[in-house]
């Protein structure tokens, strides 16, 4: 990233703070590039040390908020006081659980598809061996199916979808597995990066 | 180190920085991150609030080359919670190396 970007990014991110503030934060940062840059450092280097200006910047409008409700200005009403404050506490959350939403939108959507092939793989199991022993049953009694092969017919196509079914679930608990795995992983990432 | 820790403490690292001497900015980046990894940018929010809080006041230097620099100085308030800060970070690590002295024990 460039320094033209990561101040853009820092920026767009301070908008809910008034502008002498934001020109004033945006200063201190362009000081940093320039003093780093001084020492031979590259923008990349320079970026990747500061950390994310998204996350930085939630630090200070959280900042900000609750300082408005601390330290109110003469004539300030108490509506915006609590306006403050409730957005502060809304921020201060979103770093606690770090982009909430960012975070659990490919979570979640990862869980429902798999949740979704473990029904398919659940019910095509149950329907094969419902069929299985329609075949079994039918074949001994003669009452369900017209003809003995069309039960043995039955019967062993039910067996190899089961089989089939069986195959997949178990490749489909592997997979799960992994997913769980690399969820955490992918959390606990998303973790370190709010710390840091 | 835990980034929990860390944070706790990276205040305390400023304060005692600048009970030294002045320093701009970017100073206290380069001497904290000589010792301690942190994200550097946290470190200027972390200012800002310290401004806010009264613990040290900002001024204007020129350099010799460049844009002139922002440099931060405690204030009497600033020395004050520094040294009730310090007294208590000593305490503590005297009492965190006492305790793990003794676990280690065979």
């Amino acid at each position: 990233m460039t320094e033209h970007d990561y101040l853009n990014e820092l920026d767009s991110a301070l908008t809910a703070l008034p502008k002498a503030q934001r020109d004033d934060i945006l200063d201190d940062y362009r000081s940093h590039f320039y003093e780093a840059r001084e020492r031979g450092k590259s923008d990349d280097e320079i970026t990747h040390a500061l950390g994310s200006p998204k996350v930085i910047a939630r630090t200070f409008v959280a900042d900000y908020h609750f300082n408005s409700w601390q330290s109110p200005v003469d004539g300030q009403s108490l509506g915006s006081r609590f306006f403050h404050l409730s957005r502060g506490l809304l921020v201060l959350l979103s770093l606690l659980f770090f982009n909430f939403f960012f975070i659990l939108w490919p979570v979640v959507a990862g869980a429902m598809m798999l949740f979704a092939a473990w029904v398919v793989i659940a019910v095509t199991g149950l329907i094969s061996v419902i069929f299985a022993v329609i075949g079994l049953v039918g074949g001994v009694s003669g009452l369900v199916l017209p003809n003995l092969s069309a039960q043995f017919s039955l019967f062993f196509y039910a067996v190899g979808t089961g089989l089939l079914a069986a195959m997949t679930g178990y490749a489909l608990y592997q997979l799960s597995q992994l997913a769980i795995r690399g969820i955490l992983r992918y959390i606990k990432l998303n973790i370190k990066l709010i710390a840091a | 180190m835990s980034t929990q820790l860390k944070k706790g403490t990276l205040e305390l690292c400023v304060l005692g920085v600048l009970s030294r001497a002045d320093r701009y900015g970017y100073e206290l980046v380069e001497i904290i991150s000589r010792h301690i990894d942190i994200s550097e940018g946290t470190i200027y929010p972390l200012l800002r609030r310290c401004l806010n809080d009264g613990l040290f006041d900002s001024y204007l230097k020129e350099s010799d080359q460049g844009p002139p620099r922002k440099y931060y100085r405690l204030t009497d308030r600033g020395k004050t919670i520094y040294a009730a800060q310090r007294l208590e970070w000593d305490s503590f690590s005297a009492s965190m190396n006492r305790l793990l002295k003794e676990v280690d024990q065979p």
